[in-house]
């Protein structure tokens, strides 16, 4: 039984892989906005620097400039450097902008740039260390006039190198920043600012760990802004729901951002090359709950999805209950009266139902109780018009396993021993009968999805198929990814949980699907 | 001669001797006229005409230049002597209001159904409604049951890895409420309109035929016939072109006909949210979600409704008589 699971489970992964790359497909048919040629990058840098770094920001957090599924060639802190240095050297169109990068690196480049600065031409070395001068302002050494003169900068930060090349090491940065946890001081905010962008990776891990308070929170907050120019709001009184509010923020940030400040070694070099993806980016979005904000009304979906999620499951559940308790009785009649009128009649009326279009019928019942009907009785609707259109199949299902199963010896042999016909049917046949019909309710469960998006429209019910015509409305992607991305897994587990059920009632299924190798019957 | 029992010849023959079957499929073939006789039934030029000396043939077909959005009003009063014109039944087209915007109910010989909130003539509308549910309906049905039946019987005769991916692909495709995606990809794709709706319907519809067709030639590829013609030689194409496919027609046309409905369904129901075709289209769905502004025009409501609910449950009745004549185990 358990390897039975344990098989079943498995092979769930590829299908859930399948559904992730197909929500992530759904994502792309949004357009790129089109890059702006280097000519309008380098005017908007020179006029206006924010406006630069709001239009990267813009880029990163829909991970644009990625490839989709395989980065052949993952960006690390010693890339960065690289490129921004031959740049720089050569002084050629990128040369501005590779100094702006630079000094947004800032301390994380470092222990790849000022040791090699002595290798430079002087030239190239002057527009280096001037290129950092950013970084000075925000480590606090710009009162230094070395700093500012072309001449004396590369000596300047030759020195500084020198200085504190010690600091700048993972051990050492760790140190303050528990130093920092115990208890702010100047001092101790002072050493993470001195090695600035450097000390981020460490500040992020403290921020994820569980064990750090609300304050501190605060703090490690307060220093990484200082380092990364990234802002994020701390109010003066710190409460639960801020510091998660913070350490969202900064998590977001770190997952389309972080690849900058840190150098790969070569595992961490194979995983980036499938994490700096598209996909990849996505994905880890995905699996940490973060679907993004909703863009009409910056609500996060995680928390829309958690309003209108009970609505539409309350309203597919209900039909699903409702049907199956209406279809397993008609299905057990028409086996019993096989052939005959009643047969006839059920199968004319369940084949009826089928063939009404959920919508129209809901649009007749609106029509028939008028549009200020009470929120309960339009739920009852709902149901009404969601159990119709699923009835069909289940009853006709519950009948032919019915019949299967009264032509057995067992029935036969039940009837000759005089047990009364209702138990026969009851007890004997419907206990057999019913195991397949049951195992359907995962089939289902898209279908009555799909229906209650519709019927939710029409009935003006808030859950998620109201909330999914509103986004579509709205052009509002993230939330139809979301929704998309959640039935989906929702149905899978189901499906899931059915198999398994299954399985564990009938170990006919179990051996058969230990004998295949996972083929879709 | 009706073929062997579980043929496909078999199987029609049986169906055809129910009497509602045969209604159903008068009923079909009478929208398909409809559908294809459009422009004569409704339009606001004529099929034939003479004016100011010229002679136009079926003009509501060719739509020339010189008559521009000619009127049957317009060229009565602009008509010269000896100029004469015949109408379609319906002289009005299906976009254009030809009345004041109110909805009239069963008018007049004019708007034999009368008219919706924008004044447009609602027998028009249901005429090129039917021909748009149809066409794309067909269109579709053709695009998933080839793609499905060709993935299909790939994935049963290679087997391996080809099978693994389409059962894959298939378990994927079903997780997913085929309306929602539907909708979410329509919504999203920057120039979403006809074509990108019948691509999405066969790329979401594909599943069901590919995995009967698969079961079909895994039974098929043990029989004996099969193992001869590999034993005389035969390549594996030519087996699985000669031998084995011949096999899969009977579930492709019960998929084809249940599909058929089954797409007329859902694109009237991505129209009535719409996100179907294009707005300047009109569809049944289309003309349902606009009864919602107009609350008491009960016509605008149950006229192309019940129209989708008889070409449904038509496209149903025969699909699934075929289906059962084919597999005497679901329905005994």
């Amino acid at each position: 039984m358990l390897r039975y699971a344990f098989r079943r489970i498995l092979w769930a992964v590829p299908t859930i892989f399948g559904i992730s790359i197909v929500a992530f497909l759904v994502t792309t048919l949004i357009p790129v906005p089109p890059r702006l040629p280097l000519a309008e990058l380098n005017d908007a840098l020179a006029k206006n620097p924010a406006a630069y770094d709001a239009y990267l920001d813009t880029r990163r957090a829909g991970a644009f400039d990625l490839p989709t599924f395989f980065n052949d060639a993952p960006r690390d802190v010693r890339a960065i450097v690289a490129e921004c240095v031959d740049h720089l050297a050569k002084n050629d169109d990128h040369a501005r902008i590779a100094a702006h990068e630079l000094a947004r690196v800032g301390g994380a480049a470092f222990p790849y740039l000022l040791p090699t600065l002595d290798r430079l031409e002087p030239s190239a070395r002057e527009r280096v260390a001037l290129a950092l001068l950013p970084v000075a302002v925000r480590i606090g050494e710009d009162d230094d006039p070395r700093a500012h003169d072309p001449a004396t900068a590369p000596i300047f930060w030759e020195q500084l190198w020198e200085d504190r090349s010690l600091e700048f090491t993972a051990p050492a940065v760790r140190r303050s920043v528990q130093r920092l946890l115990r208890g702010a001081t100047e001092g101790r905010a002072r050493d993470l600012i001195e090695v600035d962008t450097f000390a981020l990776p460490e500040l992020m891990r403290a921020m994820r760990d569980r064990h750090t308070s609300d304050d501190g929170v605060a703090r490690l907050s307060q220093v990484a802004s200082r380092a990364s120019g990234h802002v994020v709001v701390v109010p003066l009184a710190m409460t639960p729901a801020a510091a998660r509010r913070i350490r969202a923020d900064w998590s977001t940030w770190w997952s389309t951002h972080g690849e900058d400040y840190v150098a790969l070694d070569a595992g961490e070099r194979i995983f980036a090359s499938l994490a700096d993806t598209r996909y990849g980016k996505w994905l880890l979005g995905a699996l940490t709950g973060e679907l993004g904000t909703v863009t009409r009304d910056g609500e996060p979906s995680s928390q829309k999805l958690a309003e209108c999620a009970p609505i539409t499951t309350t309203l597919v559940l209900s039909a699903m209950f409702l049907s199956f308790a209406i279809a397993v009785p008609v299905g057990v009649i028409g086996a019993r009266r096989r052939g005959q009128r009643v047969d006839h009649v059920l199968a004319a009326v369940m084949f009826l139902l089928y063939s009404l279009p959920s919508y129209f019928l809901a649009e007749v019942l609106v029509h028939a109780v008028g549009t200020d009907a009470s929120t309960a009785s339009r739920v009852v609707l709902a149901v009404l018009v969601m159990t119709a259109s699923s009835l069909a199949v289940l009853s006709r299902f519950q009948r032919a396993s019915m019949i299967d199963v009264l032509g057995q010896d067992y029935v036969r042999t039940a009837r000759a021993k005089g047990v009364r016909e209702t138990r026969v049917l009851v007890v004997h046949a419907l206990r057999n009968a019913i195991v397949p019909t049951v195992t359907l309710a995962g089939l289902q469960l898209p279908f009555l999805f799909g229906t209650a998006i519709v019927v939710e429209e029409v009935f003006a019910l808030p859950g998620m198929g109201y909330e999914t015509m509103r986004a579509v409305e709205a052009h509002d992607a993230t939330w139809l990814v979301a929704t998309v991305l959640v039935v989906a897994l929702a149905t899978t587990a189901t499906l899931l949980a059915s198999d398994i059920a299954y399985g564990f009632l009938d170990p006919r299924i179990r051996e058969r699907l230990l004998k295949t190798r996972g083929v879709a019957e | 001669m009706t073929g062997r029992p579980g043929s496909l010849r078999h199987a029609v023959a049986i169906v055809r001797r129910r009497r509602w079957v045969g209604a159903c499929a008068v009923l079909l073939a009478m929208l398909a006229l409809v559908a294809v006789f459009a422009d004569e039934l409704a339009s606001a030029r004529p099929i034939v005409c003479k004016l100011h000396g010229r002679v136009h043939l079926l003009a509501n077909v060719t739509r020339p230049a010189e008559l521009g959005g000619i009127g049957r009003d317009r060229f009565e009063a602009t008509r010269a002597p000896g100029d004469f014109a015949i109408w379609p039944l319906v002289s009005c087209g299906p976009s254009t209001p030809c009345g004041p915007p109110v909805a009239r109910p069963l008018a007049s010989f004019a708007h034999p159904l009368g008219t919706d909130g924008s004044g447009r003539d609602v027998f028009a509308r249901l005429v090129y409604g039917t021909r748009s549910a149809l066409a794309v309906a067909v269109v579709a049905v053709v695009a998933f049951v080839a793609l499905g039946a060709a993935l299909g019987a790939a994935a049963g005769f290679f087997g391996g890895a080809v099978d693994f991916a389409v059962a894959r692909a298939v378990e994927t495709l079903s997780s997913f409420p085929v309306p929602l995606l539907a909708l979410v990809v329509q919504a999203l794709l920057p120039n979403s309109g006809t074509w990108s709706l019948v691509a999405i319907i066969a790329a979401l519809r594909w599943t069901e035929v590919a995995r009967l067709v698969r079961a079909e030639v895994l039974a098929t590829e043990v029989r004996d016939y099969v193992t001869a013609a590999r034993a005389l030689g035969a390549s594996p194409l030519r087996v699985l072109y000669r031998h084995i496919l011949p096999m899969t027609i009977s579930p492709i046309v019960v998929s084809t006909v249940l599909g058929l409905g089954q797409i007329v369904l859902l694109e009237s129901a991505l129209d009535f949210l719409r996100v179907g075709l294009p707005p300047s289209v009109p569809t049944w769905g289309e003309m349902l979600s606009e009864s919602r502004e107009h609350f008491a025009a009960w016509w605008l409501l149950l006229l192309p409704g019940s129209l989708l609910f008889a070409s449904v449950t038509a496209t149903n009745a025969i699909g699934e008589a075929l289906r059962d004549a084919l597999d005497p185990r679901i329905r005994t």
